[in-house]
């Protein structure tokens, strides 16, 4: 396990989530070591997890990623930077810590989170390079430059989450009825009839308005021993989704972590 | 075993559970409820009234006709990020429904298993 010192200046600079910390502090190691062999499936939640292994590692690593067994891309991480990208086959490519070379990476490490099945890290035989952390890019300014929505738990991430284990899924953003489906078609009328019954408990529109609720609310319900309906909306966007119970549940514990 | 016994254990068994309570869904009332320290009336009453709401969802979007009561029961789990609010309705009595308040990010299966068990179990003392 990585560690930083508390008086570390990136501690001091970067913003940290306390729930996260406490959270990797209560997880046993062996579950953390089986996690971070096999990325997510959900493309957002592997470039969480990327993100993540940059940010907890001090001293230099390349953090190798495989897609099938064969490398597709190196990252040289060091004092919670990128400072070295590498596509394999391409030349690699120095990284330094202006806005528009996080920019530049934002699409590349998008593409690689799709793609990407396994990643390994070892560590860095040669640290040249890594000792100057202008020459980085750290975690934050990668995620100013991805854009990524840090509102904790929104209703993409949870979607994402869901949709590797879906037997089918519905979204939508505006009004319920104009909804995309994916999967079987069996459940629509099940999962459009509950996407507007949510929609309007949560509008209060349906004499059942839920009391003290002004964040993301969802519900899930069991159908049988083994599918449960998740749902979830804020606002004018929704997700509903047939998925086995255990899957769909652990996704709403995974949910529930911010930055997960 | 009382009401209050039932409540209380499921607390202490449930991972992360900081308040269970039993109530009527007719009357939307929480009759009993455990939690470590006192709890405000309204939150028992936000309680009931998110219970009421889970199954009016259920009747009205019609999952009550395909659901297999089998394993879970007739329950339904009200989350957001921060908590999962877990309910479980007694086959016997309709009305009588367990809570259970679950800290974000804890195993819903297992508190849901153990709300369902608890509502059997008042229904099955007080026959």
């Amino acid at each position: 396990m990585n560690t930083a010192p508390l008086d570390n200046a990136d501690a001091q600079t970067e913003h940290v989530n306390l729930n996260e910390v406490l959270h990797r502090f209560s997880t046993k190691a062996a579950w953390l070591a089986a996690e971070r062999q096999t990325l997510p499936e959900a493309p957002r939640a592997q470039l969480e997890v990327l993100l993540r292994e940059i940010g907890e590692t001090v001293l230099p690593r390349c953090i190798d990623l495989k897609t099938k067994g064969q490398p597709i891309a190196t990252l040289t991480v060091s004092n919670r930077r990128l400072f070295r990208f590498c596509l394999s086959g391409s030349p690699e490519k120095q990284i330094t810590g202006n806005a528009a070379d996080a920019k530049n990476l934002s699409s590349a490490l998008i593409d690689l989170s799709k793609q990407a099945t396994s990643m390994t890290s070892r560590a860095l035989s040669d640290p040249a390079g890594t000792a100057d952390s202008s020459n980085g890019c750290t975690v934050a300014a990668l995620r100013n430059a991805l854009a990524i929505d840090t509102r904790p738990c929104d209703i993409s991430h949870l979607a994402d989450l869901l949709e590797p284990h879906a037997l089918a899924q519905m979204t939508w953003s505006g009004s319920p009825e104009k909804n995309v489906c994916t999967g079987a078609d069996v459940w629509r009328p099940l999962m459009e009839a509950h996407a507007a019954r949510l929609h309007a408990a949560i509008d209060g529109n349906a004499g059942g308005q839920i009391a003290g609720v002004r964040d993301t609310t969802g519900m899930a319900i069991p159908l049988s021993s083994d599918k449960v309906l998740v749902m979830a909306c804020k606002g004018t966007l929704g997700v509903v989704s047939v998925t086995p119970v255990e899957d769909g549940l652990k996704a709403i514990g995974a949910w529930q972590i911010p930055d997960t | 075993m009382t009401i209050q016994n039932h409540l209380d254990q499921l607390r202490q068994n449930a991972p992360g559970c900081t308040l269970t309570a039993f109530g009527d869904l007719s009357s939307r009332l929480i009759l009993r409820s455990s939690s470590a320290a006192p709890c405000p009336r309204e939150v028992l009453d936000s309680l009931s009234q998110k219970a009421a709401t889970c199954f009016s969802v259920i009747e009205d979007g019609h999952a009550s006709e395909l659901i297999d009561a089998g394993c879970y029961g007739h329950s339904a789990i009200m989350f957001t990020p921060g908590q999962s609010f877990v309910f479980s309705r007694s086959d016997t009595s309709a009305d009588d429904v367990t809570c259970a308040v679950i800290e974000s990010a804890q195993d819903v299966e297992q508190a849901l298993r153990a709300t369902r068990e608890t509502v059997q179990k008042i229904g099955e003392d007080a026959a």
